[in-house]
C-alpha cells in the first residue's frame, strides 16, 4: 500500500486500526520529498527533525487510545508567508534571508493543535507577488505535469507539494487567485475562504484589504478538514468574524436543485478553446445531474483586475515599508553616510524587481493628487463589485466557471511582461474583490494539462461551495488526480 | 499615462529604492502600459455606477479594546541586524 495515496479519513481509519503509525506515514512522505524535490523545488526548508518528533508524540497518544480526529497525524506543508516559531521565514524574499520567526501564526498554530505534522515551508513569489512562483529570490518551483511549466502562483510550492505528494494537505494564501490559480494548474483543490474567515496574524501582509489564507488537497472533502481547522475568530485580526459552523453534511448533498450562475464574461475571446469546452462539458455534466444552469451578468466584475492591481500596489508600498533593515531582514554593515543612504541600501540589495515595481507604483497611486483618483476610488468601486455579486447571489447559490484563462504557461514566457502575467488571474480576482469564498477544482485536461473550474459563493457561503464542488466532484471522478509528467 | 525615466527616479526616492538608469527604464515603460489598463477605473460605466452605491456601506469591522501584553524585549529585538543588548542600533537619523 502506497500511504501517500491515503485520504485524510482513510488515514485516521488507518491509525485507529493500528495498522499505520503517524511515523511511518511522515517518513513516507519526507522519504518522497527527497526523491522529487531535487527537481521541483516546492520546499524552501524542510522540517524533517521536527516532523519525526511531532510524528512520535502523536503516535503516543495513540497507543494512550486518543480516536484520531480533525488534522490528527495529517503532513502538511504551510506557505513560507507564514511564521512558525523557530523556523526561517523567508516570504521567498532576500530581505528576509535570516529571519527567525519569534512567533507562530494563527493558522498555522490551528493546524498544529488540530494534530497536523508540518514537514517544511514552501515556496512562493517574492511576498506572494505573482502567478508563476517565478519570482521567488531562491527557486523557482516546476510544474509536476511538465516541469518546463509554472505551477501558477503566487502559491506554486504549496500547490506543487501536494500535487506531488510531497504532502498530504497545505496552506496558501490568496490575494488576487494565489491559491486558486496554482491549484487549477497543478490539478488540486484550493480554497480561498471569505475574508475574514481565516486569521491573518502571522500572515506576512501584501495586501491587507484582500489576503486571506486557505488550503489545498487532493479531493474537497480534504480541503474541507483542513478548512475546518483553520477558521474562526482571532482577537489578533481584527477582521476575523465569529465562526459560523458549515455542517459537514453538505459534502454529500449532491447537485439536484442546486442553482449555478454562468458568468457570460467568462468567456473571453482568445481564451484557450479546450478550456472553455472543459467549461461547458462541466456545465453539461452538472445540469444532467438536477443543476439548474441560470446565465448572469456583472457587468462591474471585468473591472476588478484593475481594481485589484491599485489597492495590491498601494498596499504592498506601505506594507513593504517596513523592510528597512532596521529590525530585522539584511542590512549593510557598516552603516554608511545615514540613515535614508542605509536603507535604500538595505532594500535596493533585498527586493526583488517585481517587489521593487510594485512598490513604485503603489507610491504613485498613493501619492498626493493621485489617491483619490486610485486607491480611494478603487475601494469605492470595490464596494460596488461586491454589492453587484451581492445582488446575483439572490437569483443563484453558486457561481461557476474556469479559474484561469489557460493551463500551465512555459517557464519563462511571461516573466518580463508584467501585464500580462496579471492577466492570469483576471477570473480568480473578482472573488477577492468582492470578498467571497471560492474554490478551484479539477475538471479536466488540456493539452495533457489538468484545468481548473472554479465556484464562487456569497459571502460566508462556503457550505454551498463546498456543497458543489464535492458533488461535481463526485459526479465527475475528478480527484486525487496523479501529477507525473503527461509529455 | 506615461511616467518618464525621471518619475520613476522620483518614485524610486521615495519609495527608498536606488535604481540604475535601466532600471528605470524598463519601470517606465512597464509601469506605463500598467497604468494604462488600471486607469479604466475612472472611466465610462465605472462613474455611473458608483454614484448609486453607499460608501463603506458593506464591511465595517469591530474593533476589540487594547489591552497591553506583557512581551519579551528579547523577541522583539532578536531579529534586528544591528543590536547592543536589548537595543536595536541604528544609523544616525537627524
Amino acid at each position: 500500500m502506497d500511504v501517500k495515496q491515503l485520504s485524510i479519513a482513510e488515514l485516521h481509519d488507518a491509525y485507529a486500526k493500528r495498522e499505520l503509525s503517524v511515523e511511518a506515514v511522515t517518513s513516507a512522505y519526507l522519504d518522497n520529498i527527497t526523491k522529487r524535490d531535487s527537481s521541483l523545488h516546492a520546499y524552501l526548508t524542510v522540517l524533517g527533525e521536527a516532523a519525526m518528533a511531532q510524528a512520535d508524540v502523536l503516535d503516543k497518544r495513540l497507543l494512550g487510545g486518543e480516536k484520531p480526529t480533525g488534522l490528527f497525524g495529517v503532513p502538511l506543508a504551510i506557505k513560507d508567508n507564514m511564521c512558525l516559531a523557530g523556523t526561517r521565514t523567508t516570504a521567498a524574499s532576500k530581505i528576509l534571508d535570516p529571519y527567525i520567526a519569534p512567533y507562530t501564526s494563527t493558522a498555522v498554530q490551528k493546524v498544529s493543535d488540530s494534530g497536523a505534522v508540518i514537514l517544511g515551508k514552501t515556496n512562493l513569489d517574492e511576498f506572494a507577488m505573482g502567478s508563476s512562483t517565478e519570482n521567488s529570490a531562491y527557486q523557482k518551483t516546476a510544474n509536476p505535469w511538465d516541469p518546463k511549466r509554472v505551477p501558477g502562483g503566487s502559491s506554486g510550492g504549496s500547490a506543487v507539494a501536494v500535487a506531488s505528494q510531497q504532502a498530504l494537505v497545505s496552506l496558501g494564501s490568496d490575494t488576487g487567485g494565489s491559491i486558486r490559480q496554482p491549484a487549477s494548474l497543478c490539478g488540486v483543490v484550493g480554497l480561498k475562504p471569505t475574508y475574514g474567515r481565516v486569521s491573518r496574524h502571522g500572515l506576512i501582509a501584501l495586501s491587507s484589504s484582500l489576503d486571506q489564507i486557505g488550503p489545498f488537497a487532493r479531493n474537497v472533502t480534504d480541503a474541507f478538514n483542513v478548512y475546518q481547522a483553520i477558521v474562526g475568530k482571532d482577537e489578533n485580526d481584527a477582521t476575523t468574524t465569529e465562526e459560523i459552523t458549515v455542517d459537514r453534511d453538505v459534502l454529500t448533498r449532491g447537485l439536484a436543485g442546486l442553482r449555478i450562475g454562468f458568468l457570460e464574461e467568462a468567456m473571453l475571446e482568445g481564451m484557450d478553446e479546450e478550456v472553455t469546452a472543459r467549461v461547458k462539458e462541466a456545465l453539461t455534466l452538472m445540469e444532467k445531474a438536477g443543476a439548474k444552469i441560470i446565465p448572469l451578468k456583472i457587468p462591474t466584475a471585468r473591472l476588478s483586475l484593475a481594481l485589484y492591481y491599485v489597492i495590491v500596489t498601494s498596499e504592498v508600498s506601505s506594507n513593504l515599508a517596513r523592510y528597512d533593515g532596521i529590525r530585522y531582514g539584511v542590512a549593510q554593515s557598516p552603516f554608511g553616510p545615514s540613515f535614508e543612504n542605509f536603507t535604500t541600501v538595505n532594500r535596493s540589495h533585498g527586493l526583488g524587481a517585481e517587489a521593487q515595481r510594485r512598490s513604485i507604483l503603489g507610491t504613485y497611486t498613493l501619492s498626493k493628487g493621485y489617491a483619490d483618483r486610485y486607491y480611494n476610488r478603487a475601494h469605492e468601486l470595490m464596494d460596488v463589485v461586491a454589492h453587484d455579486f451581492m445582488a446575483a447571489f439572490r437569483e443563484v447559490d453558486v457561481i461557476f466557471g474556469p479559474t484561469s484563462p489557460t493551463v500551465a504557461f512555459p517557464l519563462g514566457e511571461k516573466f518580463n511582461d508584467p501585464l500580462t502575467m496579471y492577466l492570469s488571474d483576471i477570473f480568480t480576482v473578482p472573488a477577492n474583490i468582492a470578498n467571497l469564498p471560492a474554490i478551484s477544482i479539477p475538471i479536466g485536461f488540456a493539452h495533457k494539462l489538468p484545468v481548473g473550474g472554479q465556484f464562487i459563493g456569497p459571502r460566508f457561503g462556503e457550505g454551498q461551495v463546498f456543497r458543489a464542488a464535492a458533488a461535481y466532484e463526485a459526479e465527475s471522478g475528478f480527484a486525487n488526480l496523479s501529477a507525473t509528467p503527461q509529455i | 499615462m506615461h511616467l518618464s525615466d525621471e518619475d520613476i527616479a522620483h518614485l524610486g526616492k521615495l519609495s527608498r529604492l536606488s535604481l540604475t538608469p535601466d532600471q528605470r527604464h524598463t519601470f517606465a515603460e512597464q509601469l506605463s502600459a500598467v497604468l494604462d489598463y488600471l486607469d479604466q477605473i475612472n472611466q465610462g460605466d465605472a462613474e455611473h455606477v458608483a454614484a448609486h452605491i453607499p460608501r463603506r456601506a458593506l464591511a465595517p469591522y469591530d474593533l476589540r479594546e487594547d489591552i497591553a501584553k506583557a512581551s519579551s524585549s528579547q523577541d522583539l529585538t532578536s531579529q534586528a541586524p544591528h543590536r547592543e543588548g536589548r537595543l536595536v542600533v541604528s544609523p544616525p537619523t537627524i
